[in-house]
């Protein structure tokens, strides 16, 4: 009996402990992005976009949305920050704001332009979310107006810009955590930004079941954020895989060049001859899949610089220009092309970041702190103003190991091209 | 005692059995004299034989006899019946009254203070039959039935060995029910015979209607869920266990015998696990202890997921399960306990269930709960899919009383998860391994050879390794040597 008693009176402490938070799934209105924008008189305006699940589920069942309503529904308030927001934005919704699937958060242009501090605690403070959010940037826009569009092939557009953004090759969900993680590194930071894309040509609708290109989300590259994290400017579609490549995380992209036709063709001729430097004419497109990268500082007196090395394997998908990609002579034209074509490239966009932005994105730091942590000490303080002036020997080493399921082209004769 | 006088005896044999209408009499008057009474109880015995054997040398005898030596008549009374196999001789009452309920035929003679016993018992029994509640798929089909020497029959055909021993004990004061302790000596462990010997011999029952009978009194735990004593109905599993070093009690009237000691892994072992290939087996293992484990949290897990830690599923599949509760009015705690006790209601029905209702039943549970339901967005879909995998899970245990343990766990479970969330199902799982760990049928740790851990026996417990591989017993059973056979080189 006595030893019945202390059992119970042990047992008992665990039951009055435990998660009492329970939630019926029907009373929580489940948050799949968050977006921030600044009003005009200095508070935020916060969007939600939520789940409708009656809707999806009628469009689930009948395969089509159902009296127009689609997968989600935008709800905003005004609020002095994100918590208070939410609070304001409660008031209008018969569930419970339930922040747990908040896998994007958008910002809007203005709000990045004067600065993300003041808001991005709370992404990272709170048990309810995940640090394994996208984070994105509005390019000429509000986040409002984004989340407000709906997006045709996924039921959500806070579901479609997270997939986007990894099919362009980005790391996979995780851009909030690589902004804390480079915030408290560099004291710069970087996010994906989208834009609104208009349809590049207008099409009528002919009848009422025609499906012309409409008006939709889409990636316009990345935003960079200064030591201050303000907004300090943008790296666009064709330019933000460079930084990705450098930092070791792209995963994937093609890369078009032209190649000169006229230097091409001669037989025999070494990989010079097609380095031409046209700027129209035949063009090949390199699909690489694995991405390297090595960053090495040399240190010898004044100004660091560094050596980086950018090692790429990819093959080639398309070949528009009269080579004959079944000798192995060609492929290195190619090659030789690529790489030279590639090193113009990203040297362009690495000056732009030294010059406009001086910001380190490329974590250059980063190395000599790894390498050298001593010298760093005395280099870190002022690493801002040294950045911008630092000497970058950049190689691109393109490794072709394939050109697709045919040789030759199927094309029999081709402009210059050898039979 | 008997006495002398035939009269007398009778007379005392049917005040005995007064009012029994089944006991025959039959008298033998030579010569207006009655020399001899057979008594017999009607339909237990070989008439054909008794008249062959018993009544005919018996007039042949009383019509040459002539001398009245009562030593010499008491030889040849007996040797009259040598072509019956089994014969015996009572001097007392209450043998000869035993003797003729077991159904032997008793021979009072004139003159003589003792009854001839002739075994000649016939009983109607049926044939051996397949197994019907474990069915293998490669393996043999005969299994246990309701006679005893037929059980052991089946047992010693497959064990041509003296050391299998079958005591023979008394249970039940009024049915005097015959049970068979078998074992086999050299094997099994001294202590663990004697153990149940004196657990059956404690047991004081007016009568033994089955075997579950006995289970109930000998088990060690009788408040815990799980079984500690395994029945089977199949003589290949009870052989398999006599070599392992457990005992098997046979009961008369069942056709299920007891195996003892169980351990949790014996019940999750199943016949066609030695007959498949072993690779097979043991992915077929896999899945079994993975559907034990579906059974067992699938419904709870749902609960706890859904009510509390609705981040930890994947966000379209949370989208979709929320799309699917819209409009459901129950909390998912009640839905699942409401399904689960409609399922097992069906289960019940469907057992005690005449044949030809079935498709009835059948059709209403079908259509009724699983699509009606829905269709009426009183039951969500995803909890529909829940409850019948359970279901599913819940028929995946070889042995069917181990299924229900789990069955039956579900719903405390189920509460569990529903009140505190994943804390309440890890605190029960806690609670509960406490109580398997802590178990000790026979002394025999439940969990072994997982816990207390013995890695050499775990080679039929997370694989089933070739057979030649399984060398070692269960120390905790074997006596002694614990190697089944000696090493071989392939």
């Amino acid at each position: 009996m006595y030893r019945k008693m202390i059992a119970l009176f042990l047992i008992a402490p665990l039951l009055l402990t435990g998660c009492w938070d329970r939630q019926e799934l029907n009373d929580q209105a489940i948050v799949l992005g968050w977006g921030m924008d600044l009003a005009e008189d200095g508070q935020y305006l916060a969007t939600a976009n939520l789940v409708l699940p009656l809707a999806s589920k009628s469009g689930g069942q009948q395969g089509g949305e159902q009296g127009g309503r689609s997968g989600f529904m935008t709800e905003s308030a005004f609020g002095k920050n994100n918590r208070d927001a939410e609070q304001n934005m409660q008031r209008k919704l018969s569930r419970v704001l339930f922040p747990g699937h908040r896998r994007n958060i958008f910002i809007g242009e203005k709000l990045a332009q004067q600065g993300v501090f003041s808001i991005l605690d709370e992404y990272g403070r709170s048990p309810k979310v995940r640090p394994r959010t996208n984070i994105f940037v509005v390019r000429g826009g509000t986040a409002q107006e984004a989340m407000s569009l709906a997006y045709q092939l996924e039921t959500n557009p806070a579901i479609a810009v997270q997939k986007i953004q990894e099919k362009s090759g980005a790391p996979i969900s995780r851009s909030l955590l690589d902004f804390y993680i480079m915030a408290n590194g560099n004291g710069c930071g970087i996010m994906p930004a989208l834009t609104i894309l208009p349809p590049e040509v207008k099409t009528d609708k002919k009848s009422k079941n025609d499906s012309p290109p409409q008006t939709t989300l889409g990636l316009y590259g990345a935003a960079i954020f200064n030591s201050q994290l303000k907004l300090a400017g943008y790296l666009n579609y064709d330019e933000f895989w460079v930084r990705l490549w450098i930092a070791n995380q792209l995963s994937a992209r093609s890369f078009t060049t032209i190649l000169s036709s006229i230097d091409a063709d001669k037989p025999g001729g070494s990989a010079e001859d097609a380095l031409s430097g046209a700027t129209s004419g035949k063009t090949v497109t390199v699909n690489v899949d694995t991405f390297k990268s090595h960053i090495t500082p040399v240190l010898d007196g004044g100004l660091p610089s560094f050596r980086i090395l950018l090692e790429g394997k990819g093959y080639i998908e398309e070949n528009d220009s009269p080579l004959n990609l079944s000798k192995q002579e060609n492929v290195d034209k190619v090659e030789a092309r690529m790489n030279q074509y590639l090193k113009a490239r990203i040297e362009k966009v690495v000056k732009k970041v030294q010059k406009e932005f001086k910001t380190d994105i490329f974590g250059l730091g980063d190395t000599i702190h790894r390498r050298h942590p001593y010298r760093w000490k005395s280099l870190s303080a002022d690493w801002e103003t040294v950045f911008p002036g630092v000497e970058l020997d950049i190689r691109v080493k393109l490794n072709i190991t394939g050109t697709g399921i045919t040789g030759e082209s199927l094309l029999p004769t081709r402009e210059g091209g050898e039979k | 005692m008997l006495s002398p006088d035939l009269a007398y005896n009778i007379e005392r044999m049917k005040l005995e059995f007064l009012n029994c209408s089944d006991i025959m009499y039959r008298n033998c008057s030579i010569g207006g004299l009655d020399r001899a009474t057979l008594i017999y109880v009607d339909g237990m015995c070989d008439v054909l034989a008794v008249d062959e054997f018993v009544l005919q040398p018996l007039f042949e005898h009383f019509r040459s006899s002539s001398r009245v030596d009562e030593e010499a008549r008491k030889v040849e009374l007996k040797d009259i019946f040598i072509p019956s196999l089994k014969i015996s001789m009572a001097y007392e009452t209450q043998q000869v009254i035993q003797a003729i309920l077991r159904g032997e035929t008793a021979v009072f003679t004139e003159g003589n203070a003792f009854v001839l016993l002739a075994d000649l018992v016939k009983m109607e029994k049926r044939a051996i039959e397949e197994a019907t509640s474990e069915k293998v798929v490669r393996g043999p089909r005969d299994a246990f039935m309701e006679s005893l020497r037929t059980n052991t029959s089946l047992l010693r055909r497959r064990i041509r060995s003296s050391s299998l021993k079958l005591e023979c004990m008394k249970l039940g004061r009024l049915t005097e029910t015959e049970v068979v302790i078998a074992y086999m000596e050299g094997v099994v462990k001294e202590d663990l015979v004697k153990e149940v010997r004196s657990r059956l011999q404690k047991i004081e029952l007016d009568g033994i209607i089955h075997s579950s009978n006995i289970e109930e009194y000998i088990e060690d735990n009788v408040f815990s869920p799980f079984p500690q004593i395994q029945n089977t109905e199949r003589p290949d599993v009870a052989v398999s266990s006599l070599l392992e070093g457990k005992v098997v009690i046979i009961t008369d009237n069942t056709p299920f015998v007891l195996i003892l000691p169980m351990t949790y892994w014996s019940g999750l072992q199943a016949v066609d696990d030695y007959t498949d290939r072993y690779i097979y087996a043991t992915f077929v293992r896999w899945i079994r202890y993975t559907f034990v484990h579906i059974s067992l949290l699938l419904p709870s897990l749902y609960v706890a997921l859904t009510t509390y830690h609705l981040q930890v599923i994947p966000t379209p599949l949370v989208v979709s399960i929320a799309s699917a509760r819209e409009g459901v009015p129950l909390p998912a705690v009640i839905e699942a306990l409401i399904m689960e006790f409609i399922f097992e209601g069906l289960r019940e029905a469907g057992i005690r269930l005449p044949q030809q209702v079935g498709p009835a039943v059948s059709i209403a549970g079908a259509l009724v709960i699983g699509q009606a339901v829905v269709a009426a967005g009183i039951i969500s879909t995803p909890m529909v899919i829940i409850v019948s995998l359970t279901g599913i899970a819940s028929f995946a245990f070889p042995v069917y009383n181990l299924g229900t343990a789990y069955r039956m766990l579900r719903f405390p479970l189920l509460v569990a998860a529903g009140v505190l969330g994943f804390y309440g199902i890890v605190l029960f799982l806690i609670v509960l391994s406490v109580h398997m760990v802590t178990l000790r049928p026979f002394g025999v740790p439940y969990m072994a050879p997982y816990a207390p851990m013995s890695i050499r026996n775990l080679s039929d417990v997370l694989v089933r390794a070739p057979k030649s591989k399984m060398r070692w017993l269960l120390p905790w059973l074997a006596q002694g040597r614990t190697a089944r056979f000696p090493k071989q080189t392939k």
